[in-house]
């Protein structure tokens, strides 16, 4: 990945999505900086959090979901006259109430109306701690704000911001007592992402660099609407080639037919993929999506989505091993085609010139 | 898969064959279904197992008890407990096996190895020249005189090939480790175990029935009791002419070998129930017991020597037109091939002999000799026969006295006349029906026993066995026979030779003579008939039969041995036209290699200017075409030098690869890229394309040694997988 992101474009000052490419960058240095050897898992976040997606951690107490989720909440401030929590975090328990996640209308005696007060999903940045350990009603209230962006409390509706982006962490062995989220939740999750230990040098930077982490970064911050205009950009100017869609279809049905899949994969995640696919090409300064990045993003994707038969193995490997035919066809198939008509510029002449910033990378 | 089962049925059984085909086809679509449950493999086992069990254990209890057979016929609940069975093997072995395989590798492994053994098993069967199992293919070739045995040991060999490169062929690392640890211990496991008796034992007749040398190379093995043994029974057979009694206790004391086979050319079941075969004939009474004719001038049917062109055999009075008096035939006329394994003195043939004709020996190495015979069989049971008289009017009163001569002793006379009271008095004056009773009198009154310990140079077999213990075998049950037939007059003799059940045929038309059917029967003279058996079936028998079933595989393996034409395509004489065929062969070839060598050069010539069109087609192709055109020419340079992209791996993780040696690749890949997938690339000059093109390719041959770019250079279709 790397590598990529230091690949050469030719430089364009008034690129539409020098911005976007820019706010990635700036993210992720921050989170970095804050978090040590977990590289993918940033960069899987930030995937997510540009896809308009939610991402589900599993994995281990300690592991520093906690200081990720909180450094990219930090790393975003509001527009100004707003006033939302950059960051919050809820421990999911067994008696949790949805309205403790959603907030609760409180009757004022000094104005004899009832007063809504937001419980902390009204945040930009929310972990969900260990969301396999509450009821399957605060969970379902969980993923109604998720997917439909509002909340809903006492017959009212509250939306909440656009940027609204979910952590949820559960323990993948510490099973007892827990609601484990059906296929149908896990669908609402753009993400599952399996992390384990951190490298050795990795973790004795940690160690060494304990204090230093504390202190601020020196990156600036980015704002709330710049992400949401990113978001925008990425869409309309990271081309995604028809050859990527068939490419996906084919890789779906190859999943539906495998003998070890009990379920297929849905369209919706084929549709929640594409965006996905976008980020990752933004992430790594393109401005098309390519089958490496399908190779990427796949298994991340679509393994919590699938059911396999019991005994078969790693879901990862059923994926890429469906998956194989037809990358090799997209790869394949860009040497058959003719180069499309030329297009005019993209860029919308109205858009101010973008000052280089950063590393130089600049589009 | 299916193709294993198939061959698994061929070579276990042949009741369940369709019952086996839609096991098969059924376990392969239960293994579909139920791959799509999430079901637990473990639990599935089980259950398959349990119920296997549970059926086979149910269907013998049907096959054990009576209640089922007598409502229904036997047959039928045969047929169904045996579909049934054959129908759960297969779902209950594959269906968990193929569902097992779909999800651990492991046990893909085992249904490789298990593929691979059937067919093995079924070709090693072969592998010793015994023919076996599937008949349609080794019938096919045996009509057509060809050997079976290479050209299964050439299908073996392709199959143990292909199977090896298809397992190696397949993809993870820990599949490729397992698989042939897998096939080494199947083959290990083949040599250890397959080569099973049947085949071994046959190959020691063989080796024992056929030249000195062979006999002593198969003593000085030693090991082999079967091969001593077989040679030991040899010496008796061979001393059988001149003992005139064959011992059947020999036959049965030890290890049972076959000695002739005998093919039948028509279809024939004998009234009595067993096939006779006569090879010398004791009629004449020496004052001490019955021996053969000395004279010749008697038993004329039996002194015929091995023939050596065709023999008519004097027959007296038995003709195949002569009907029953309800229309039904009496006798008939009958052919059959007789293949001897083991040396004889004298020929033998089905009751009675009419024609000897000599036959080519089939295979020498397994054979001794072989020879046609025709017979006139009989249709009719002795019941029908008993209002008839006996002897013959030619009979001179020397010839008459010859066959009644008997011990003067009056007990004799005695038992046979106890024996006609038993007949209901209207039937007393009937000669024959007086046979009959005394045949019911010995059924009655004597007990089978091999173990009696006579000596055999005891003058009278008879006394000391009918008016002692009344214990004994075939010999002293004849003699007997004889002796009372005698005291009532009936002009008698004993038989000597060989009876096999009429059921060990089945429905083949090999009879296989073992040497523990050699016996000894009575017959007496009936008018217009000859000689006909009058066997005595003790009912009493203290040592039962010790001879195992014959084997229907082996009497039918032997069989199609004999019948087999001499001179089929062996080593020592290949068929006539091989040299033909070999020349037709080379000069096809050589005619085909006139016309391929234009097409050849013509082939390489085209390949040579596509490969040097796609190296050039930069230079001259439009502009829009450019990105992929400078790519392809880059990618083909790299393979000239032994760079290429795996299977499924993306453009990008190629670039990088060659990025160590050429890091402009990676720019020329983003840029194809972009323009292929993205909204399109901003226009290059053609120069720098070509630059690009051509700083890679020199970049990346730079640590290459010269022979090896010399011959990515000369190689024709490196760019044939470039893509």
């Amino acid at each position: 990945m790397e590598s990529y992101s230091q690949s050469p474009e030719p430089a364009q000052a008034t690129h539409p999505l020098a911005s976007p490419y820019e706010t990635a960058q700036i993210l992720r240095r921050r989170l970095r900086a804050a978090v040590k050897g977990r590289d993918e898992v940033i960069d899987l976040i930030i995937t997510a959090l540009f896809a308009d997606g939610h991402v589900l951690l599993e994995d281990y107490p300690g592991s520093g979901k906690t200081t990720l989720a909180k450094a990219l909440g930090e790393s975003v401030t509001d527009a100004e006259g707003q006033h939302i929590a950059p960051f919050r975090r809820v421990q999911f328990t067994p008696d949790l109430l949805p309205s403790d996640v959603s907030g609760v209308s409180i009757f004022d005696v000094s104005t004899s109306r009832f007063e809504f007060r937001p419980g902390p999903i009204f945040a930009h940045v929310l972990l969900a701690d260990e969301i396999n350990r509450t009821s399957p009603k605060v969970q379902s209230a969980m993923l109604e704000a998720m997917a439909e962006k509002q909340v809903t409390v006492d017959n009212h509706t509250y939306p909440l911001d656009d940027f609204f982006f979910v952590i949820a962490t559960q323990n993948p062995r510490d099973l007892a007592g827990t609601y484990p989220l059906p296929v149908a939740q896990l669908d609402r999750f753009l993400f599952k992402i399996n992390m384990d230990y951190i490298a050795r040098e990795a973790e004795i930077d940690v160690l060494a660099t304990r204090k230093v982490r504390r202190s601020a970064p020196a990156e600036r911050l980015v704002t709330r609407d710049e992400v949401v205009a990113a978001r925008q950009a990425m869409e309309d100017h990271v081309t995604v080639d028809p050859r990527v869609h068939t490419c996906l279809v084919d890789a779906a049905r190859n999943l539906r037919a495998h003998k070890k899949v009990l379920q297929g994969l849905s369209t919706r995640s084929l549709v929640l993929m594409i965006p996905a696919l976008q980020a990752v090409a933004l992430l790594n300064g393109r401005d098309y999506v390519s089958s490496q990045d399908i190779e990427y993003l796949a298994p991340f994707v679509f393994s919590h989505r699938l059911v396999v038969a019991p005994g078969a193995g790693d879901t990862k490997t059923v994926v890429l091993e469906c998956l194989k035919g037809p990358l090799e066809i997209l790869t394949r198939s860009t040497m058959a085609a003719v180069a499309p008509m030329p297009q005019p510029p993209q860029t919308p002449p109205a858009l101010p010139p973008q000052p280089q910033q950063g590393n130089g990378q600049a589009w | 898969m299916a193709a294993a089962g198939l061959a698994a049925v061929n070579f276990t059984s042949s009741a369940g064959l369709l019952a086996v085909l839609v096991g098969v086809l059924g376990a392969f679509f239960l293994a579909d279904q139920l791959g799509r449950l999430p079901i637990r493999l473990a639990r599935l086992w089980l259950i398959a197992l349990a119920s296997l069990g549970g059926l086979t254990l149910l269907s013998t209890l049907l096959r054990a008890n009576d209640s089922a057979s007598r409502l229904l016929s036997s047959p039928v609940v045969y047929s169904i407990t045996e579909s049934a069975v054959w129908l759960a093997i297969p779902l209950a072995l594959l269906t968990p096996l193929l569902l097992s395989a779909t999800r651990y590798s492991l046990f893909l492994s085992i249904e490789a190895a298990l593929l691979v053994g059937i067919f093995a098993s079924v070709f090693a069967a072969h592998r010793e020249g015994s023919l076996h199992r599937p008949y349609f293919i080794t019938d096919w070739l045996l009509e057509r005189n060809y050997d079976p045995m290479p050209f299964f040991l050439a299908a073996g060999a392709a199959l143990g090939v292909m199977l090896i490169i298809w397992l190696l062929s397949r993809r993870s690392a820990k599949q490729t480790l397992l698989d042939p640890l897998i096939l080494m211990a199947m083959i290990v496991a083949l040599f250890l175990f397959l080569p099973d008796g049947k085949i071994r034992q046959l190959n020691a007749w063989a080796a024992a029935g056929n030249g000195d040398d062979k006999k002593k190379a198969e003593q000085q093995k030693g090991g082999g009791g079967g091969g001593k043994g077989g040679q030991k029974k040899q010496e008796q057979q061979q001393d059988k002419g001149q003992n005139q009694d064959p011992d059947p206790s020999n036959g049965s004391g030890g290890k049972s070998f076959p000695v002739a086979v005998v093919n039948l050319h028509d279809d024939y079941n004998p009234p009595y129930g067993m096939f006779y075969f006569r090879q010398d004939a004791l009629s004449t009474w020496n004052g001490k017991r019955l021996v053969r004719d000395a004279s010749l001038k008697l038993d004329t049917d039996i002194g015929v020597p091995f023939p050596a062109e065709m023999i008519e055999v004097p027959m007296r009075d038995r003709a195949d037109t002569e009907r029953q008096p309800n229309g039904k035939r009496l006798a008939h006329r009958m052919k059959t091939t007789v293949a001897l394994m083991t040396p004889h003195s004298k020929p033998f043939a089905l009751i009675d002999a009419a024609k000897y004709e000599p036959a080519p020996n089939p295979d020498p190495k397994r054979f001794e000799r072989a020879y046609k015979t025709e017979s006139i069989v009989l249709d009719t049971d002795f019941g029908d026969l008993l209002q008839r008289s006996v002897g013959s009017e030619k009979w001179s009163q020397e010839v008459w006295q010859h066959y009644t001569q008997f011990p003067d002793d009056p007990r004799y006379r005695k038992i046979a006349e106890e024996a006609r009271n038993l007949l209901p008095p209207h039937m007393r004056g009937m000669v024959l029906a007086q046979a009959l009773a005394i045949k019911f009198w010995l059924d009655k009154n004597t007990t089978y026993d091999l173990g009696v310990a006579r000596p055999n140079d005891e003058s009278d077999p008879v006394a000391g066995f009918l008016f002692g213990d009344r214990k004994g075998y075939c010999v002293h049950l004849a003699h007997s026979a004889a002796y009372l037939f005698r005291s009532i007059g009936l002009p008698s003799r004993v038989s000597v030779g060989y009876a096999v059940d009429a059921r060990q045929r089945g429905s083949g038309s090999a009879v296989l003579i073992r040497n523990g059917d050699a016996h000894a029967w009575p017959e007496i003279y009936v008018k217009g008939l000859g000689w006909v058996v009058l066997d005595i079936t003790p009912e009493k028998v203290a040592t039962p039969p010790q001879q195992d079933k014959a084997d229907p595989e082996l009497q039918r393996m032997l069989g199609e041995m004999a019948r087999q034409t001499p001179g089929s395509p062996k080593e020592e004489n290949p068929p006539a036209g091989d040299g033909d065929v070999r020349k037709a062969f080379l000069e096809t070839l050589q005619a085909m290699g006139k016309m391929l060598l234009p097409l050849a050069a013509m082939t390489l010539l085209a390949l040579y200017l596509m490969k040097l069109w796609r190296r050039v087609e930069p230079r001259f192709c439009p502009e829009e075409r450019l990105p992929v055109s400078a790519y392809r020419a880059t990618l083909d340079a790299l393979a000239d030098i032994g760079f290429q992209r795996k299977y499924g791996a993306s453009r990008e993780h190629f670039a990088e690869l060659v990025a160590s040696r050429a890091p402009e690749f990676q720019e020329l890949t983003q840029l194809h890229l972009k323009n292929s997938l993205g909204a399109g690339a901003a226009p290059r000059s053609r120069a720098a394309w070509l630059e690009l093109t051509r700083t890679v390719s020199r970049k990346a041959a730079a640590g290459v040694p010269w022979w090896r770019r010399a011959a990515g250079a000369l190689h024709p279709f490196s760019w044939w997988k470039v893509s």
